[in-house]
């Protein structure tokens, strides 16, 4: 089959990490929204739980206006307090098994995965989806070898979850994407770095019409 | 004396009556254990000697281990008919099923933590003045763990309050206060009869040589300390 004018958009989701950021954070995250954005994962590893909510209370008002969704990584509990659309769960969070059945709210909750037995216990788990990675060579993930594309072929073979690529994704990187049939993609240094985050964000859109 | 006596007048004030819990002799678990033993080997004999409530709490461990920690706490505690308290994370003591969970000023306020657990789980703060005290309250916190009442090894910088500050604390509030650092079987007796409901300790027990027989003489000296407080009661 041929994936004509007709093909599925690969939607666009940003992973913040605010010590990136040339400029002020929560307006890179506002222009980022207005760019198109599907979703946010919130990720600042080194705030503490009253730090990241405080945060996470700002981002959510401007992702509520552009319509945008908030998930927050790792934190169960700020998810949980500032009621966003789920919970990213890295590897340094509580295990899904551990949670499921137990919050307060009724959110998202996604796994983050490096290959396809962690993918098929996510799925059998209940996770919501899967964000795999890292894809292509990134500044985020120094010294570990990239998965490349035949990770996500790989994980596509064991789960039929949504899936989301990550790592080292620039719009030079979006036309070999299409191809994967992803739920979309999710790019942090592209955006966060990005003089720009709006222009950005539409490149990204834009490459997959190349 | 008895006409001057206010709600939270502290030692002889009326205590929260709903709260069956007793805060009595509260263990805290410390970042690491002496020699070869475990946790788990502690906190049992710390409850074979009285202790009342243990709180699992350690800064640097990973989650994943501080799961499989708590999930061990949680049998035994629950087995033994101790409450549970997690320090910090509110979603660690949503997964462990614990009684509750203790804040710290760097923690989600008790109000979301009161949220996200329901109502019928216990909630604590830490509290260094009156103003923090009365704020916990209003928040909706259960208890309040107040110090640093004395200068202590596990704790560097935090600053003393001294068992006037405690005192003050207490007379401020209708809560029960839990007084810690720096306490032993040697001041825990001051301690309650400054007007707390209780005593944390982290090393006191933990480097005991004997640990049963160590929270045996704490709450010795916590039960003489509580005779006497009764004993100022109005009648």
């Amino acid at each position: 089959m041929e994936r004509g004018a007709g093909a599925v958009m690969m939607k666009i989701w940003l992973v913040t990490n605010r010590l990136l950021c040339p400029g002020d954070f929560l307006k890179t995250v506002a222009e980022a929204c207005r760019g198109g954005l599907e979703a946010v994962i919130l990720r600042e590893k080194d705030l503490s739980p009253a730090a990241l909510y405080e945060l996470a209370r700002k981002v959510k008002s401007i992702t509520d206006t552009h319509g945008v969704k908030l998930l927050i990584s790792n934190s169960v509990e700020v998810a949980s307090a500032v009621e966003c659309d789920g919970v990213h769960l890295g590897r340094e969070a509580l295990p899904l098994e551990a949670i499921r059945g137990k919050l307060c709210y009724r959110g998202r909750v996604g796994v983050s995965v490096h290959d396809p037995s962690a993918a098929r216990t996510a799925e059998e788990k209940g996770a919501d989806y899967l964000l795999a990675g890292h894809i292509f060579p990134t500044s985020s993930k120094p010294g570990l070898p990239p998965g490349g594309l035949e990770l996500l072929e790989s994980i596509r073979e064991v789960s039929s979850l949504p899936l989301l690529a990550i790592g080292g994704i620039t719009p030079e990187k979006v036309p070999a994407l299409c191809r994967q049939e992803l739920e979309g993609i999710a790019v942090m240094s592209y955006i966060m770095q990005s003089p720009e985050p709006y222009r950005a964000v539409r490149e990204l859109i834009q490459a997959q019409g190349k | 004396m008895r006409a001057q006596q206010e709600p939270g007048a502290g030692p002889g004030g009326p205590r929260k009556e709903e709260s069956a819990l007793d805060f009595s002799l509260y263990y805290i678990t410390p970042e690491k254990n002496s020699g070869e033993r475990s946790d788990r080997e502690v906190v049992e004999a710390a409850i074979a000697g009285g202790a009342t409530v243990i709180q699992l709490r350690k800064k640097e461990m990973t989650t994943r281990r501080l799961l499989e920690l708590g999930q061990a706490l949680r049998e035994l505690t629950r087995r033994r008919g101790v409450p549970l308290i997690i320090n910090d994370r509110v979603d660690l003591a949503l997964a462990l099923e614990a009684d509750g969970v203790h804040l710290g000023e760097e923690d989600l306020p008790p109000a979301l933590a009161r949220k996200i657990l329901g109502p019928g789980k216990i909630i604590g703060r830490t509290v260094r003045t009156v103003e923090q005290a009365r704020e916990a309250q209003r928040e909706g916190a259960d208890y309040l763990g107040a110090g640093a009442v004395f200068p202590t090894g596990s704790k560097h910088d935090t600053r003393i309050i001294g068992l006037e500050g405690l005192r003050a604390i207490c007379r401020a509030v209708n809560l029960p206060v839990v007084g810690i650092a720096g306490i032993s079987a040697g001041n825990a007796r001051q301690v309650i009869e400054a007007g707390a409901a209780g005593v944390a300790v982290i090393s006191s027990l933990a480097f005991a040589p004997d640990v049963k027989q160590a929270a045996a003489a704490l709450a010795k000296e916590i039960s003489a300390g509580k005779r006497r407080w009764k004993g100022d009661e109005p009648v």
